[in-house]
């Protein structure tokens, strides 16, 4: 049984400005994304990588992936107009590649460079007795729910509460499926990728996650990305 | 209209001598969480007095914080409760006798980045609105799972499992993360935490919750928070 990681990087920025895409900044000389690529190379349970990129970055991702020692299949992936559509796309590379239906899929965000080595071996090992794995952190925020935006309806108890990070592991054959089954604009629609998993019954596990597996999203969040890669390089 | 700040900084720090809690601690600036809060409502135009919720072990401290800023507003220190929920209930007390259509601003002082554009919302709203929230929309995907499994250090997979175990996953765009200020009409926040109290199985959640809960005809306007308007709870959120 294979364990095959994708990291999905395909954003392509804004072509006018300066603005690059958050995962390709680079921090003490290395992207973002390859801070990701690294940990699955180097992680002994992972036999193969399949990168979403866009094609514009598709050099540049090929370039930074040959100058690692490892040697590991990499694949790429062209992205989606939606991320899960991007996820759809790796499933059909991983398809073609010959993946038997109960090898496993683990899907990472390209934007989260603190992933861990612990964290990804917690979500492979799941998937012995799961057919997807969520990693999930505690909500540290009381929640509203509101219908209008504007007026509380209700609060949900914080201490039932946990949010979900990545990466998010599953059995390849019925996610697969899934996926495949769903239009594009559902997938369009979909904001949790064990969601779908969970809804369409899979067997499905939660897992500790890491607070310090964080999604950068703002420049604020680059920023801090940079202070504890120098941080950690004193 | 009177608007009242009360900066909540009555947490831990239980231990004399201990380490500092986290409302001392400096930011890259050298000043510290809890003045990074007052500073914030302080030089705020529509606020007219300030006050904090301080952890009596650490009044000295904060008098001496005091001492050095040259804060206009801020007449008083008021000690804290064991729980969130008894400090903002002292605080309440501390002004029950200002004036009905007194506002009371509850804030973290956790939350020591919130902006003036925040403060001017709830001002804003508090005219019309006599309860005020602050939240900002939901960006992760949010499980949530049976109280029985709710337990942090037990977690393992085996006791994850699903579906068993998963409640629901509310749907994101219904959900909002709760921020302060928030911010109520005087008499409202007492009538309602003066029900609480009387409830014997209350149970603490935010002061909204409690309006939500024990004045459950009021309606709470929410207005829009920002990110870095954040709890700060790990030194890694420290961000200067």
């Amino acid at each position: 049984m294979k364990n095959i990681a994708v990291i999905l990087a395909g954003g392509v920025g804004s072509r006018m400005g300066l603005d690059i895409p958050k995962q390709y900044v680079e921090v003490s000389g290395k992207p973002v994304v390859g801070y990701c690529i690294d940990v699955m190379l180097n992680h002994e349970s992972v036999d193969c990588i399949i990168i979403g990129v866009a094609d514009c970055w598709k050099t540049y991702v090929e370039k930074y992936v040959s100058q690692s020692d490892v040697t590991k299949p990499v694949y790429y992936a062209k992205p989606g107009e939606t991320r899960q559509e991007s996820i759809l796309n790796t499933l059909e590379v991983i398809k073609s590649i010959g993946a038997e239906d109960g090898d496993v899929v683990l899907i990472h965000d390209g934007a989260r460079p603190m992933v861990s080595k612990e964290i990804v071996s917690r979500c492979l090992e799941a998937t012995l007795s799961a057919d997807a794995v969520l990693p999930v952190v505690p909500m540290k925020d009381t929640v509203y729910m509101s219908n209008d935006g504007r007026h509380i309806d209700s609060l949900i108890e914080r201490r039932t509460l946990w949010r979900g990070q990545a990466p998010e592991a599953f059995r390849f054959g019925p996610y697969y499926n899934i996926n495949k089954s769903m239009s594009r604009g559902e997938l369009a629609k979909i904001t949790g990728s064990t969601e779908i998993a969970y809804r369409a019954g899979m067997n499905c596990v939660l897992v500790e996650g890491e607070e310090s597996n964080f999604k950068i999203t703002t420049p604020e969040d680059l920023s801090h990305f940079e202070k504890l890669i120098m941080d950690e390089s004193l | 209209m009177k608007n009242i700040a009360v900066i909540l900084a009555g947490g831990s720090g239980s231990r004399m001598g201990g380490p500092k809690p986290k409302q001392f601690i400096e930011l890259g600036d050298g000043r510290t969480i809890v003045e990074h809060a007052v500073d914030a409502f302080d030089s705020h135009g529509a606020i007219d007095e300030v006050a904090v919720v301080i952890h009596p072990d650490w009044h000295d401290e904060m008098q001496k914080t005091v001492e050095r800023n040259h804060w206009a507003k801020l007449h008083g220190i008021i000690d804290g409760g064991a729980e969130r929920y008894m400090s903002s209930l002292n605080a309440i007390m501390a002004f029950i006798d200002e004036p009905d259509d007194t506002n009371l601003l509850l804030h973290d002082a956790a939350r020591p980045f919130v902006s003036s554009e925040i403060i001017d919302r709830v001002v804003a709203a508090l005219v019309r609105n006599e309860a005020v929230g602050v939240a900002v929309p939901s960006t992760d995907t949010v499980w949530e799972v049976h109280p029985d499994f709710s337990d942090v250090d037990g977690m393992t997979s085996e006791r994850f499992e699903m579906p068993r175990i998963v409640v629901r996953i509310p749907e994101r765009r219904l959900m909002w993360r709760a921020q302060t200020p928030q911010a109520f009409r005087l008499p409202l926040i007492r009538d309602a935490y003066q029900r609480a109290l009387q409830d014997p199985q209350f149970q603490a959640t935010d002061d909204c919750g409690v309006v939500r809960k024990y004045m459950p005809g009021v309606k709470i306007t929410v207005v829009e928070g920002s990110e870095e308007n954040r709890k700060i709870t790990f030194a890694e959120d420290i961000k200067n």
